[in-house]
């Protein structure tokens, strides 16, 4: 008898497509967001970004509290508790984020503070510790891979205890995210190939996590042959609306599947690369992503080769695990073609990684909240030897 | 419209063996954090004072309080935790009875923690290191991802923990709070 059992939770709206963001005024009504705060980093800004959100509440009645556009890349509790403070001085009722992961998180964490009326987010860390709906938050992404747009975590550092700390809760999850393809027109070729990459090793992990579940599967699926097909045409012509607009929805896809089922030692290692090199998160996943997967060969490989089908590789003549054995070779020859494209590094030493700091970086990446649901369990030792196969 | 009449069936049996295997895996929990080397070295990781097991909804629960490197069983409840939740009687029975293990209670969803999720992977490899010395080897495959190794040592741990379990079962009907 199958004893199998899942969970499936993604209640957030989806406005998505060409001038989705001109619907922003009429969707924060509906959610009786009036008076929103807008979160988003310099970058954003200095894109023009941030004046195509202010261009949408042209002639509405709905007009933002407060403007917070300096959010930094790695975004920590003492900068949210802040924010809060300024969220309720304003007398806001609403937060949108727009921007990418740091910023989506902040806002999460804003969220938490205002909505609890707590002073300090540390006071909820961990899983499951709120336990009431939070003020509404829409979320505009320009980047393409965090998918955070449709996850429940926000994960933000504590810099006096040099710790990430993980909120976990379906509360945190969005109310609204809109994915306007033109919001990423304007993002560097770097950050496109990191952030998709990103994307993509949500979309394998989830699909061989132990958590994995027919939805995830299919979102999983949908987001990988996307990926597979616009990754590349993007770098090529980022300014391409239609490349563009798949890259995002691949993302979002990949978060819908990856919030559902969960990632694995890839994740684990880049989290505890993140958070001992300080080295950026979608770089991390790059550089492990066909080294973890080498790892999990054995017990996944049958799961490889049914991927390698919607990598437009899979050899009918040819075993499973050879179909497997050829989905890596597929994805260290994407590193390449990444590298040649954006020049981003692949290997850990060219990314700034010390070797002294690996028994640190093994540490964590064993206790990091992911580890669980990979398919084969792994220790410190373990984590190790990848580390030293993507060194150099 | 007429009220219907229905009448909701206790899962009495099912209620009792929960009761007495999570009796027996709090004990198992601090006889064993006292005496293998493995547990006292993951306790001494766990960064919180209180663990608390409950099933849901009025089912029993264990509070095990961490005192240096070991684990003991306590009434009281304080800051500094991590609480597991079985979410009903069936998943708690499917975990307590070795048909699933603690790490595919998290994955299925079946178990829900609240507090620090790094602590509450270093429980799970505490409650995982009891089960494999707990259970027998043929549960072992379902139990774990990766067969746990066990020598000489954890055979005779397995052989005490068996002699100590019948008596707390013979013990259990005079214990209160249970």
């Amino acid at each position: 008898m199958n004893k199998k059992y899942f969970e499936f939770y993604n209640p957030v709206k989806i406005v998505a497509g060409y001038k989705s963001l001109a619907n922003l005024p009429f969707e924060l009504k509906l959610i009786k967001g009036l008076n929103p705060l807008i979160l988003t980093d310099k970058g954003v800004k200095e894109a023009g970004l941030l004046d195509k959100v202010l261009k949408a509440f042209s002639g509405s009645t709905v007009k933002p509290c407060n403007i917070i556009d300096n959010i930094p890349s790695d975004s920590s509790v003492k900068i949210v508790n802040s924010i809060a403070k300024i969220y309720k001085s304003s007398g806001c009722d609403s937060i949108i984020a727009v921007g990418g992961g740091s910023v989506i998180d902040t806002a999460k964490g804003v969220n938490i503070v205002v909505s609890l009326n707590i002073k300090n987010l540390k006071e909820y860390e961990g899983a499951e510790t709120i336990d009431k709906k939070l003020n509404p938050l829409i979320v505009i992404p320009t980047t393409s891979g965090t998918g955070s747009e449709a996850t429940y975590v926000a994960v933000i550092s504590d810099p006096d205890e040099n710790v990430k700390l993980a909120f976990t809760s379906y509360f945190i999850l969005p109310d609204l995210a809109i994915i306007d393809p033109e919001m990423t027109l304007t993002l560097p070729q770097k950050l496109t190939a990191t952030t998709s990459m990103d994307a993509l090793t949500h979309s394998i992990e989830a699909y061989t996590s132990l958590q994995k579940n027919p939805l995830s599967d299919s979102y999983s699926i949908t987001s990988i042959r996307l990926i597979n097909k616009y990754l590349i045409k993007t770098l090529k012509d980022g300014k391409n609306l239609e490349n563009r607009y798949n890259l995002a929805i691949a993302s979002l896809l990949a978060g819908i599947s990856f919030s559902n089922s969960m990632v694995g030692i890839i994740h684990s290692i880049a989290h505890a690369l993140g958070g001992v090199s300080h080295l950026p998160h979608g770089l991390a996943n790059t550089i492990i992503l066909p080294y973890g997967m080498e790892f999990n060969f054995e017990k996944c490989n049958k799961l490889y080769a049914e991927l390698s089908l919607h990598f437009d590789i899979y050899d009918i003549k040819k075993s499973e695990k050879e179909n497997a054995k050829e989905l890596i070779l597929k994805i260290f020859s994407l590193q390449e073609e990444l590298k040649a494209l954006a020049g981003i590094p692949i290997k850990l030493k060219d990314a700034g990684v010390r070797k002294e700091d690996f028994p640190k970086i093994a540490e964590k990446a064993v206790l990091d909240g992911s580890s669980i649901f990979n398919c084969k369990e792994f220790t410190e030792e373990d984590v190790i030897n990848i580390l030293q196969k993507a060194y150099e | 419209m007429e009220r219907v009449n229905y009448r909701i069936k206790r899962q009495w049996l099912k209620e009792l063996i929960n009761k007495i295997f999570f009796y027996v895996l709090g004990k198992a929990s601090e006889f064993l954090s006292k005496r293998d080397e493995q547990i006292k070295k993951l306790t001494k990781k766990l960064n919180v004072n209180f663990v608390k097991l409950t099933i849901l909804e009025n089912g029993p629960s264990i509070n095990l309080k961490k005192e240096g490197t070991h684990l003991v069983r306590t009434n009281s409840f304080g800051n500094e935790n991590i609480e597991i939740f079985f979410k009903n009687t069936d998943s708690a029975f499917l975990l307590l009875t070795g048909q699933i293990g603690p790490e595919q209670g998290f994955y299925e969803h079946r178990i829900f923690l609240k507090g620090n999720i790094a602590n509450a992977l270093i429980f799970t490899s505490i409650l995982k290191r009891v089960e494999a010395i707990l259970f027998p080897g043929f549960f072992h495959k379902k139990l774990f991802r990766k067969k746990p190794k066990l020598g000489f040592k954890e055979y005779y741990l397995r052989f005490l923990l068996y002699l100590f379990t019948i008596f707390w079962l013979i013990k259990f009907p005079l214990e209160k709070n249970q």
